[in-house]
């Protein structure tokens, strides 16, 4: 008898340490919790605006940014967070959390750059090749672009930050990697007689959407639809005059701690990432949503096949529809 | 009754393994799998080899730094119990190391060490050495009095005292302190993989997290639990079996 009392007890200490990890969902008075996996910057400003623009119409929000993505992700899941900014695709096929993309914020704009002694992919055949991190969007864009050069790369490297692979380049320490936009620019300033850009994708995927799940977007349709027009007004605003994003920076007080040299540049790299296609013409559509399976297939992120995946089953677009009515393109 | 302990812990396995399996089929989280799976993944990654290639690198820095540990660490720590002047140099500097916040510590060991094996191995000492030292010290300075003065009647030499009474009565909590230190090498290991640069275990955790694998995410954390209790419980054995005499009759 005692033997049973105790795996009582037990059960119930284990029961309650499962138990404690379920929070309950926020309710509706409170404001719409957005879980950013990334840290408020220069590059998540114009996200930042949109949400302030959304709260100036009555929609409060509270944004939390995390350290690494996944965790980010896992907020909008285990309903600690209402509303994501991140990539989510390979968490909705194997979870079958019931997560839905809302707008797509940003394509996933990298450059494969490399040393001049590599002319092409050609000579990258067998060569190292340096990634942000395994299973990351910059793996994925290096296995697409190595499987269609027909070539296989040989030590895989790993250094978190496209700065830190800006640096690794400038030092010698490696000769091919992928870099995102600003840095590839920097990389060719500071070292364009040794360094070039070898070809890359045509149609960038989809790199960070915003998402909520199902649940969520079911009762809050009157919040989702003003987020949603808000993300998409600013978004064609800022594809006509990129250097409204600073304008609106100064007059909301945002990134007040930022030094004076970093604000210099947020003009520049929105006039930058609107040319080179970082952000979102039209916040996706059907048509994206096709191509990023096509895209996270061959990446390996997703099983597919991609013509076996339905848009309905990654994607609210409904918002987004009546956001372009509204707004008009 | 003598099967009765191996019954109940047998029993608080399954009442574990039992609240797992519900918890992850209700499922309180999406990204939360059931037992069930975790042990198919952990089976999938034994057989594609991939977990045991990355327990060979994640043991390598764990093995290095507790080896380092242990040895420096009761040196230290029996040096620090039989001479005041050790004491008052070494103390304070093994109680800070103890009370500082690793994962805050680990920036300045990259600075220091660089991102290759030797920091991970300063990560896993940092981690492991205090205890271990603090253990010892304690172990040797409270050794009974009683026993100390005996061996002082009996006009043994204080080689013969530390060799035959000091260090015999201090072994059981040098040995609770070594197997602390083993566990906390273990926490050591981990963290650096996760902070520093994801290899062994600690890019499986990683890598399965960011593709929403979390079966085998899970597997891999698991893994590391298991092996942490197995190593602790082997150095138990390796206790009973070396210095402790009357603990082996009584089994």
């Amino acid at each position: 008898m005692k033997a049973i009392r105790l795996a009582r007890v037990a059960f119930a200490t284990a029961a309650l340490l499962f138990g404690l990890s379920v929070q309950p969902a926020p309710s509706a008075a409170q404001p719409v919790q957005v879980s950013l996996g990334d840290t408020v910057s220069v590059e998540t400003l114009a996200m930042v605006i949109a949400l302030e623009r959304a709260k100036e119409k009555g929609v409060d929000y509270k944004l939390t940014s995390f350290a690494k993505e996944d965790l980010a992700i896992q907020a909008v899941i285990g309903g600690q967070a209402d509303l994501g900014i991140a990539t989510p695709y390979a968490v909705m096929e194997k979870t079958k959390a019931p997560l839905r993309g809302l707008f797509q914020l940003t394509h996933l704009v990298f450059f494969a750059v490399a040393d001049k002694s590599i002319k092409d992919w050609k000579a990258l055949d067998g060569q190292p090749m340096t990634f942000h991190a395994r299973g990351s969007g910059t793996e994925a864009i290096g296995n697409i672009l190595a499987a269609r050069n027909g070539i296989k790369f040989g030590q895989r490297n790993y250094i978190a930050g496209s700065e830190n692979r800006l640096v690794a380049m400038m030092n010698g320490q490696i000769k091919a990697t992928i870099l995102d936009l600003a840095n590839k620019n920097l990389l060719l300033q500071k070292g364009g007689d040794k360094f070039h850009v070898l070809p890359g994708l045509p149609n960038p995927a989809s790199d960070e959407i915003l998402y909520a799940t199902t649940a969520w977007i079911g009762k809050n349709g009157a919040k989702v639809d003003t987020i949603v027009e808000e993300y998409y007004r600013l978004w064609t605003e800022m594809a006509k005059n990129p250097a409204m994003i600073e304008a609106e920076r100064a007059k909301r007080g945002l990134l007040k701690d930022q030094p004076k040299e970093v604000l210099a540049n947020v003009t520049k790299f929105y006039t930058q990432g609107v040319q080179e296609g970082v952000f979102s013409k039209n916040g996706g559509g059907p048509e994206a949503v096709k191509s990023d399976f096509d895209f996270y297939v061959e990446a390996g992120h997703l099983k597919g096949p991609a013509g076996a995946l339905k848009v309905e089953d990654y994607w609210t677009l409904g918002p987004l529809e009546k956001a372009r009515k509204k707004v008009g393109s | 009754m003598a099967a009765a302990p191996w019954a109940l812990r047998a029993a608080s396995f399954v009442v574990v393994f039992a609240a797992w399996e519900y918890a992850g089929r209700l499922p309180v989280n999406p990204a939360f799998p059931p037992f069930s799976d975790t042990l198919v993944a952990a089976g999938e990654m034994v057989a594609d080899l991939s977990l045991v290639a990355a327990l060979g690198v994640t043991l390598w820095p764990l093995a290095v730094g507790v080896a380092l540990s242990s040895l420096a660490g009761v040196a230290a720590g029996v040096a620090m119990g039989l001479s005041r002047r050790a004491e008052w140099l070494f103390v304070p500097v093994f109680i800070v190391l103890q009370a500082a916040p690793l994962a805050a510590l680990i920036p300045i060991l990259v600075l220091a060490y660089g991102v290759g094996l030797l920091s991970k191995v300063m990560t896993v000492c940092i981690m492991a050495m205090p205890v271990i030292v603090l253990n010892s010290f304690k172990a040797i300075r409270h050794a009974p009095s009683s026993l100390i003065e005996m061996g002082h009647s009996f006009l043994g030499s204080r080689r013969q005292i530390i060799a035959k009474v000091i260090l015999p009565a201090a072994s059981p909590v040098i040995f609770a302190g070594l197997r602390l230190g083993l566990a906390a090498g273990f926490i050591g290991a981990i963290l650096a993989e996760l902070l520093i640069s994801p290899t062994g275990i600690g890019d499986l955790i990683t890598y399965h997290q960011s593709v929403a694998d979390y079966p085998k995410m899970y597997a891999a954390i698991a893994t590391v639990i298991v092996l942490s209790v197995l190593f602790i419980g082997l150095l138990d054995r390796a206790e009973i079996a070396l210095f402790r005499p009357e603990r082996r009759s009584a089994r």
